[in-house]
């Protein structure tokens, strides 16, 4: 788990700035689809805007001091 | 008959007799395999006066329909009894090779009757069964009874399911442990074998399972392996394995941390499934024709306990035996909690749990060093949880007392009942109802007691929508979850008795395909989506046969308070919303609990509603 904070107003800003952050294999595996369609991290991945998943948001919009968790969608044990 | 071997071994320990009883076929066509065939047994078998730790008590282990073949991830096995801790229907469920191997070794069950006088092992190879002697194993941990077994059998492919000194001890959530460290691992199946005096069964098979159409089966086990391989879910579990989920569950505020009083404490990423990949991971072990691989292979060269080559801990443990004590753990020292409880013998779930209530009943007051015999249950005292650990799976002192569970716990020292975090008499997995509104209602009505595996809840409330099934993802604090867990819970009685693993997304068509080229059947999903509720309705219906009702579908009051900061942001579920809703459409009686004879009739089970005096 590594925590960052980032100057952002959009979610999109978010997604774009951590793609900056891990080099370039990370950042193909965050967008593409491979070559087989195998769906990208991002396809596969939950926000929650302090804490609420952000497909369950009408347009959510940033403000100073908002928390986002980037967590992929997959089960535990 | 194809897709199964038409018969089911039956040991009398007391008569000292092994006898090969024709399956019931009507059985097996209704209920498939592992539980829900186990289930359809059992409630033939046992009685609301049935004692669980009485010879009366059967223990009956199944393959799943789909074992042994060359499905993708179909290795999960089970089986039931009439739990110890909880005394009412108890099953469990586990994956490695055991399943795959018995059904391979010419049977499709396994019921353990009676009680010998002196331990004992059964040994299974392709088609015949003996009874040895054990007394020389009778004592010694889980790991060395399966290497001594491996060992005399001079056959490393023999799979062994065996219990531990827990079970010998009767720690009544003791498991069944196999392949090294997979564990039937809830509701004290383990503690039934040890009753028994069954030390171990070890099984061998090379026999072909005569199916109607082998080239259609094996046509859609490929396309379904395929499907499998590329799937997201299995990439990432083969990455991180279930004790990924650990950094999401901080996130969420799903990981119970000291003792469901506290938000999911962040230092718990030090042991996750990704710290496990960076730093300690050197490679995987997969189930029984398992692509995926989620299991982890550590070497460990820091900290106190050092390992060359071990098996890392899932999910459950890491927070069972960690967070919910309240201790910030190294790898080292959670492995070495993990393989403490798998060499003894029982469940990491319960035990961690049971020994979180210990830490918060010292905290408060209620128990002190003299009835701890000195332990300082103090949070995050690895110490002193090490030392409990210890004293559980011994069962003796202080650790007596946490080997009942929960539920005992309380009851011993007083105390509000919803303060043992249970339902049922089972503990909570480390799944947090106020992280996921659905898991509330997922815990309270799980047949056996809290089982977060019986739905697929949390997956669906933490984002994952399950298209074959028309759910899709959901506001996890929202309370309209009735019909999610109803569907969700049938699904996952089917795919436990077929032997499907949740992390293989296999697409139901495939699900079929496999399915009627190995039997011959003509089904469809929707009988088979039928065949799950069936199943699940048995379940239920066994619960009450045994004792339970509709009082005892409530959520402990303990894990329903909220907690304002982290993850879960003082959400709770709304339970007088759900379970109503629940009910209806379960078609449960209000007070009694009991599924209606209308419901029972429609999905076949006419035979149930008498004994249970459904109305």
């Amino acid at each position: 788990m590594r925590a960052v904070t980032a100057d952002v107003n959009t979610i999109d800003e978010a997604k774009a700035y951590i793609e900056t952050q891990y080099g370039p294999v990370y950042q193909e595996k965050l967008k593409s689809r491979g070559s087989k369609g195998i769906p990208s991290i991002w396809d596969n991945s939950n926000i929650l805007l302090n804490g609420r998943n952000i497909k369950q948001l009408d347009g959510p919009v940033l403000k100073d001091g908002d928390s986002l968790d980037l967590l992929l969608v997959v089960a535990g044990g | 008959m194809n897709g199964y071997w038409g018969k089911i071994l039956v040991a009398d320990l007391s008569k000292g007799t092994l006898i090969d009883e024709p399956l019931n076929e009507r059985y097996a066509r209704a209920f498939l395999g592992s539980t829900g065939l186990a289930a359809r047994y059992l409630f033939d078998m046992v009685e609301a006066k049935t004692d669980p730790l009485g010879p009366d008590n059967p223990l009956i282990l199944m393959p799943g329909l789909l074992n042994g073949t060359s499905g993708p991830s179909v290795s999960r096995w089970g089986g039931a009894t009439k739990s110890p801790l909880t005394g009412h229907y108890g099953d469990a469920n586990a994956g490695a090779w055991f399943g795959a191997e018995l059904k391979n070794a010419g049977y499709d069950g396994i019921i353990l009757k009676g009680r010998s006088a002196k331990p004992v092992c059964l040994y299974i190879k392709d088609g015949v069964a003996e009874i040895r002697d054990a007394g020389g194993l009778w004592g010694k941990d889980t790991y060395k009874t399966q290497e001594e077994i491996k060992a005399a059998c001079k056959d490393k492919r023999t799979q062994i399911a065996c219990i531990g000194p827990a079970s010998e001890n009767l720690v009544l959530y003791g498991n069944i442990m196999s392949e090294w460290g997979h564990a039937l691992g809830r509701a004290g199946l383990g503690c039934v074998m040890g009753t028994k005096k069954v030390k171990a069964i070890a099984v061998r098979g090379k026999m072909k399972l005569p199916m109607h159409d082998p080239e259609k089966f094996r046509e859609a086990a490929q396309r379904a392996m395929k499907e499998v391989k590329e799937g997201f879910l299995s990439q990432w579990m083969h990455e991180g394995g279930t004790a990924s989920w650990v950094d999401s569950a901080i996130s969420y505020g799903d990981g119970p941390t000291r003792y469901y009083t506290a938000p999911t404490m962040p230092e718990a990423t030090n042991v996750s499934g990704v710290t496990m990949a960076e730093k300690y991971e050197t490679g995987h072990t997969a189930c029984y024709g398992c692509p995926i691989r989620c299991r982890k292979v550590l070497q460990i060269k820091e900290g106190k306990y050092q390992y060359e080559s071990i098996e890392g801990p899932e999910y459950e443990t890491v927070i069972a035996l960690g967070a919910m004590m309240g201790l910030n753990l190294d790898m080292s020292t959670i492995v070495y909690l993990n393989e403490l409880c798998n060499g003894y013998g029982f469940d990491t779930i319960s035990g961690g749990a049971s020994a979180g209530y210990a830490f918060y009943l010292y905290d408060l007051g209620v128990i002190t060093d003299k009835d701890t015999g000195g332990l300082k249950l103090t949070w995050g005292n690895t110490d002193a949880a090490i030392a409990l650990v210890q004293l559980i799976g011994k069962n003796q002192g202080f650790g007596a007392v946490v080997a009942e569970g929960t539920r005992r716990m309380a009851q011993r020292y007083g105390r509000p009942i919803g303060e043992a975090v249970q339902t049922k008499g089972l503990e909570l997995p480390m799944h947090d109802p106020r992280a996921y509104h659905s898991m509330g209602l997922v815990y309270a009505t799980a047949p056996r007691g809290a089982d977060h595996n019986k739905s697929d809840g949390y997956q669906v409330d933490g984002g994952a929508g399950h298209p074959d099934l028309g759910l899709n993802a959901a506001d996890r604090w929202g309370d309209e979850k009735a019909t999610m867990v109803e569907k969700s819970q049938n699904f996952r009685a089917l795919t436990d008795s077929l032997g499907i693993c949740h992390f293989a997304i296999i697409p139901f068509t495939l699900i079929v395909d496999m399915i009627n080229a190995s039997t011959g059947w003509d089904t469809d999903m929707d009988q088979l989506l039928k065949a799950g509720e069936r199943i699940f309705q048995l379940q239920r219906a066994l619960s009450c046969k045994l004792g339970i009702t509709a009082k005892d579908d409530v959520m402990p009051e303990l894990a329903m308070r909220p907690i304002p900061e982290g993850g879960t942001e003082g959400h709770v579920p709304n339970m007088e919303k759900m379970l109503p809703e629940y009910y209806a459409l379960r078609d449960w009686d209000k007070a009694t609990g009991k599924p209606s004879k209308k419901r029972l009739n429609d999905l076949g089970m006419s035979e149930i509603a008498d004994p249970i005096n459904a109305k």
